[in-house]
């Protein structure tokens, strides 16, 4: 089944379900309609290092929300967000549309047992594109489905377990890029919790995660083994932490299993009623977003800021860096004894956005953002994207 | 409506000095604050930003983020009073800057009470909550290692990050100049006669040149 027909069964589902179950909802205020429409300005659309080229976007993205408490033990939220985009400047295709839809699932089986199922589905449209008769993208459609559930059981008020899962496949439409990147991975763990304290949990946690490519050679497996806190300090500081211990083998025999630490940490905190800081770190072993490597070492760390200059005037800014470091011994393919160098990729975004609130449904918002690549793989490029909009909920 | 507004404060007066019922009774028959930051993630429409049964770190976590926190903050074992509930809601509203005295509960409920909204359960309560119109949240840039949580290596651009946008970067890129096509072969060619290669579908930009 191709991954049109495969996505338009899965709107055609959530279109036919959607009636169905909002019969049975018990809540009030269940549907949301929201849209956001953008006017842009981007000065790299093809993210070249030179010879840049740019263009005006028009960007609209509807998205539909139902929340849904059935019969107080169950919730049903359901998401559907296409977003298209229109670009003035841009060969030979000047339009995307990109398909968001969510589900979420949750029900309480008994007050100290819960289950929680969610699946993320996204589909986009990349396009061919060619700029002065130069291939600087090549067919990229893909579609990503993600479906993952765990089940909570609290042993006592104190000590609780989970088991979960998570089955995830990227499938793009190109043969030959679907070759070496169509893949499928299966994540699977348990964690025992204890809460210390009111404000306080500890935890353990087991993981196992298997990525297979229809490539064999780029596929791994990797053991997890951890411990973390979730920790309110104070009323206006909540932080979580995570770390432990990888083993990762590779399935090309040439490849050694590699251990090393990962860890990650995030707190989210109010200096001032008015403001809101969310930052975090992590660091792991992960797949590789670059070909013919099997795996990285990534490290990312972010910051976001929320501020309201004034009750109707609201600032945010969001920072993100990206280190992922690529080892020569773990490249999938050798040429006549070839060596790869190690090498690195470093990606570096911000962004703000001021918006007014016109009403309580409606709010104008002019926004900015940078991208900054520096890789030993790809042409550097830097981006600078300026827009207004109109965002409205109803 | 002075009478409404008479009736409102009342009842909500008299629940201020007792806990309220849970939405789901247990062996207590009282709703903590991990179990009403639960019901608020999905009824306020954050649900699909946070990962399958999220643990009550993470409900704390994205209902602070929105701003949304009782007064002495996010305590799992810390049981619901009208006081903890009107400020919630009154929160959730996007109305908290029109209280003078937050640390006063009787402003948060006497709000409350002059806009209307009047409940005798949580359930009540509940059911008044829109969704919020557009919440923050670091979706593209999660720094989870988990397994079970961390993000695709792959997305879509433009996802909202706590009010900004952020785009999403990763994507498959080819570091050398093989075909694709021919991956199976050129994997075969560590022991046999080499190839000259073709330019692959994404072109290095050291092979465009």
């Amino acid at each position: 089944m191709s991954m049109k027909r495969t996505f338009g069964l899965a709107l055609a589902t959530m279109m036919f379900s959607t009636p169905m179950v909002a019969m049975s909802e018990t809540g009030s205020n269940w549907l949301q309609l929201k849209n956001r429409l953008r006017f842009e300005y981007d000065d790299n659309i093809y993210e070249r290092g030179s010879d840049k080229t740019d263009s005006l976007k028009i960007i609209v993205q509807p998205e539909f929300h139902v929340n849904l408490g059935l019969q107080d033990a169950t919730f049903l939220g359901l998401r559907y967000r296409p977003s298209f985009f229109y670009w003035a400047d841009r060969e030979p295709d000047d339009t995307d549309w990109h398909h968001d839809f969510d589900i979420v699932l949750n029900h309480k089986f008994a007050p100290r047992t819960t289950l929680g199922l969610k699946n993320t589905l996204r589909y986009a449209e990349r396009p061919e594109l060619v700029d002065r008769d130069v291939r600087v993208q090549s067919s990229a459609d893909y579609l990503l489905n993600s479906t993952d559930g765990n089940l909570e059981h609290f042993l006592t008020p104190a000590v609780f377990t989970r088991v979960g899962g998570r089955y995830t496949i990227l499938r793009f439409d190109d043969d030959a890029l679907a070759k070496t990147d169509d893949y499928d991975v299966i994540a699977a763990g348990l964690t025992v919790g204890f809460k210390p304290a009111p404000a306080s949990t500890v935890f353990a946690d087991y993981r196992y995660e298997e990525t297979s490519y229809d490539l064999s050679t780029r596929g791994s497996e990797s053991h997890f083994l951890g411990v973390g806190l979730e920790q309110t300090f104070n009323p206006a500081l909540i932080g979580t932490f995570r770390a432990g211990w990888q083993n990762k083998s590779f399935d090309n025999p040439s490849i050694s299993d590699a251990d090393d630490p990962y860890f990650d940490a995030s707190v989210t905190f109010l200096p001032s009623p008015r403001t809101r800081i969310t930052t975090g770190v992590g660091y792991s072993m992960t797949e590789a977003d670059v070909f013919p490597f099997a795996s990285q070492d990534r490290l990312q760390f972010f910051a976001s800021v929320s501020h309201d200059l004034t009750a109707k005037i609201g600032l945010n800014l969001a920072g993100a860096y990206q280190k992922g470091e690529y080892k020569g011994s773990q490249v999938i393919i050798s040429e006549d004894g070839k060596t790869f160098p190690d090498g690195e990729e470093e990606i570096v975004q911000l962004s703000g956005r001021v918006s007014y609130m016109i009403n309580r449904s409606n709010w104008i918002e002019l926004g900015y953002q940078y991208v900054d690549l520096s890789s030993d793989f790809r042409e550097n490029f830097d981006r600078n994207r300026i827009s207004v909009g109109w965002r409205t909920s109803l | 409506m002075m009478t409404r507004l008479l009736f409102g404060a009342g009842v909500a007066f008299s629940l201020l000095l007792a806990p309220v019922h849970r939405v789901h009774a247990d062996e207590a028959n009282v709703m903590t604050e991990a179990e009403l930051a639960q019901t608020l993630v999905e009824v306020l429409g954050l649900s699909t930003l946070l990962p399958a049964n999220p643990s009550d770190g993470e409900a704390f976590a994205i209902l602070l983020a929105n701003g949304i926190s009782p007064r002495d903050g996010w305590n799992s074992e810390g049981v619901v009073t009208v006081g903890t509930l009107s400020r919630i809601l009154v929160q959730a509203m996007g109305r908290a800057d029109e209280i003078e005295n937050p640390d006063n509960d009787n402003e948060w409920v006497a709000l409350l009470a002059a806009l209307g909204v009047e409940f005798g359960t949580v359930q009540d309560a509940i059911d008044q909550i829109d969704p919020i119109a557009f919440p923050e949240a670091n979706v593209a840039i999660v720094v989870s290692t988990d397994p079970l949580r961390k993000s695709s290596m792959i997305g879509q651009g433009d996802d909202q990050q706590l009010g900004a946008d952020l785009m999403e970067l990763r994507r498959p890129l080819v570091a050398v100049p093989v075909d694709r096509d021919e991956i199976p072969e050129v994997i075969d060619r560590v022991t046999r006669p080499s190839r000259r290669p073709t330019p692959p579908p994404m072109t290095p930009w050291w092979f465009r040149r």
